[in-house]
């Protein structure tokens, strides 16, 4: 008998006895304190709380089986830009604003560059023409992929942009860079026609 | 920072978007692409025969029932009521059940059939497998999920199977799975042995080593494979840009002490009492080195699930050396990969056999993406110690980053005559899927501009048509 099963014995016993002293007439040779019901009462709801708190928090150890059934995923290009946009929190939004204003500038500014080349590679742009047609939004018809190289961060700046982002979970940054990838990627389309 | 660090795969590239540090997250991408869970992410080698204990330990699922039986005696004893007293009795008795409990043994004897483990690409393989419990305690809840190798899916059936199998007892599943190229180990099955009440569990992997093993033919009528200009005088198949022998007509000129008589043109002498001398276009025999992107970070695809850039370009590796030795070129393979792939030039049926099967099977050209980085330079390094000068370099690669893109262009510079086969694995569902794609048009773009051909090969056309289609662009 290990001492888990030991402990275990123990505890029963003591629960049959407590049930005979408690409720059988015969059994009641021993005077017991009235402390001691409240003192198991005290005893088993403690260890209950504890016992919830640690079914309520912990994580399931049922063993999940690997899928089989399916050829191992490959990945996309670009899948990891997209976990990075997924991360960066919504317009408005608190909690490391800084380092997520630090994100969108550092991506709207490699996606600047991205339409800068395009532009020259494939519209026959010089660089200077490029950057000015990026910064003044000239380079596209989409007002979106426009707007989105014409801010500092690419995201709106109105008052109500930002309230709209709070309450919503609106993502204008996402939406426009969305569509500026879009709009680049068709102007290098035809390329290999 | 040493030079050869300086171009490890994965690690350092140039930053565009999708390479760049700050939007990389490497964790990220090996999760989205393991698409198999954790159990067997670190399951052990168990040899033939062997049952390997993994993990052993309690689910935890009667805590639930543990804390309102609890709550039930508090409450009883406190309220003096009998009825919350008694009801927390039979919770109690669950709870101490899963607490003495063991989960039972796992000792079990697997048999695995293949029944065909040389199978054409494509074909539907069924795989049998019984299991027999040599325990000599019943497993009342005993769960298996066979071991199929990473890149081949299941098509009919499933490797999973559920039984309670008393001392001695056997039970059979199967399933099919869809043969791809290259070389398979199935490994172990995985067995979770529960107690009755599924209190605690047992989790082992119990060795039974089959294979199968797959290889393509090549193609019957593969389309023809441009190649560039070529300067080397080895008499050939492929036709030069100077006149001499050959069965082509070039230019005529005047004849020169020592030219053969059968290629004077004896008419036009006749007509004007000159002597002139017929060449003809010369034929030349090519050195080709197949050479394929097989770097982790190549393993791409349009989709998780369609067939990856690597597994295209030895589909398409394959279509080429059947053109190119058919054209009379000596042709051999190499990997950049981390580690060393190298199948010398050459041609006839035995260099033909064995370009078959290195094809399909070399570790390097596996349809598996390989655990280790590739040291680029260290690749190519290796790569340039056996290329001639005059092999012409057929690379394979989808050009998903600016490593391999600066690589060919070295390789240019250095005057290998290179060209580019680059299977698209871009897609356009994404923010992150466009800027990826616009990115690689530069890079195409950019080895264009330097004069290098780059067949862009896309994942809904054949080799034959990106090819023709390029070749509108282009003049070897």
């Amino acid at each position: 008998m290990n001492s888990r099963e030991a402990l275990l014995t123990v505890g029963v016993a003591t629960a049959v006895v407590g049930i005979a002293v408690v409720y059988v007439p015969v059994a009641t040779f021993v005077d017991v304190p009235s402390s001691v019901p409240l003192l198991i009462s005290a005893v088993a709801l403690v260890a209950a709380l504890v016992r919830g708190r640690a079914w309520l928090t912990h994580e399931s150890r049922d063993v999940r089986p690997a899928e089989r059934e399916r050829p191992s995923a490959m990945g996309v290009p670009g899948d990891e830009v997209d976990v990075t946009l997924a991360r960066a929190p919504p317009v408005g939004s608190t909690g490391g604003r800084g380092g997520a204003d630090n994100r969108r500038i550092q991506f709207r500014q490699s996606l600047r560059d991205l339409a800068v080349e395009t532009l020259v590679t494939f519209q026959g742009y010089t660089t200077e023409e490029a950057r000015r047609a990026v910064d003044r939004g000239t380079w596209t018809d989409d007002p979106h992929a426009a707007a989105f190289f014409t801010t500092p961060t690419g995201e709106a700046r109105s008052v109500a942009g930002s309230v709209r982002g709070t309450f919503s979970g609106e993502r204008p940054f996402h939406r426009r860079a969305e569509h500026a990838a879009s709009e680049i990627e068709q102007l290098g389309r035809g390329a290999d026609a | 920072m040493t030079t050869n660090e300086r171009v490890t795969d994965d690690e350092h590239r140039r930053p565009g978007i999708a390479d760049s540090a700050h939007f990389r997250d490497p964790s990220d991408t090996a999760d989205q692409r393991d698409g198999r869970g954790a159990v067997d992410a670190d399951a052990p080698t168990v040899d033939a025969g062997d049952t390997v204990t993994v993990e052993e330990h309690r689910t935890e699922r009667w805590y639930g029932i543990g804390m309102l039986a609890l709550l039930g005696l508090g409450v009883g004893v406190l309220t003096d009521t009998a009825a919350p007293l008694l009801a927390s009795g039979f919770g109690l008795a669950f709870a101490g059940y899963g607490t003495v409990t063991s989960p039972p043994p796992v000792d079990l004897d697997v048999e695995r059939t293949v029944a065909d483990p040389a199978p054409e690409p494509g074909d539907h393989v069924e795989v049998t497998v019984t299991v027999t419990n040599d325990a000599e305690r019943t497993v009342p809840d005993l769960r298996l999920i066979d071991g199929v190798p990473d890149r081949l899916g299941v098509v009919a059936g499933t490797p999973r199977h559920g039984a309670v199998l008393g001392p001695g007892e056997s039970t059979t599943f199967d399933y099919a799975v869809r043969a791809e190229r290259g070389a398979f180990e199935f490994d172990g099955l995985t067995a979770v042995a529960r107690d009755v009440s599924g209190a605690t569990e047992r989790v082992a992997v119990v060795g039974e080593h089959s294979s199968l093993r797959c290889v393509p033919r090549f193609p019957t009528d593969p389309p023809p494979f441009p190649l560039r200009a070529q300067t080397v005088q080895h008499t050939g198949r492929y036709p030069g840009d100077a006149g001499g022998a050959g069965v082509e007509f070039y230019a005529t000129r005047e004849y020169r002490r020592g030219d053969p008589l059968s290629r004077v043109d004896w008419k036009r002498t006749a007509r004007t009492g000159d002597l002139t001398t017929v060449d003809f276009r010369v034929e030349r025999t090519v050195r080709v080195a197949l050479v394929f992107d097989t770097r982790r970070s190549a393993h791409l695809a349009p989709s998780p699930h369609e067939p990856s850039a690597v597994e295209r370009a030895v589909a398409g590796g394959t279509t080429a050396y059947a053109s190119l030795t058919r054209a009379g070129h000596d042709v051999g393979v190499g990997a950049v990969a981390p580690d060393e792939c190298w199948l010398a030039p050459g041609r006839g049926d035995t260099h033909r056999e064995e370009a078959r099967h290195f094809l399909a099977t070399h570790p390097a050209l596996s349809p598996t993406p390989p655990a280790d980085d590739t040291n680029v330079y260290r690749a190519t390094q290796r790569l340039k110690r056996r290329l001639t000068a005059e092999t012409q370099v057929v690379l394979f690669s989808p050009l998903h980053d600016d490593l391999l893109a600066d690589t060919v262009a070295r390789l240019d510079a250095h005057g290998y005559a290179v060209v580019v086969v680059s299977p698209d694995p871009t897609a356009t569902d994404t923010t992150g899927h466009l800027v990826a794609r616009g990115e690689r048009r530069l890079r195409i773009a950019d080895l264009r501009s330097r004069n290098i051909p780059v067949v862009d090969w896309h994942p809904d056309e054949d080799l034959g048509h990106a090819l023709v289609r390029t070749r509108r662009r282009w003049s070897p």
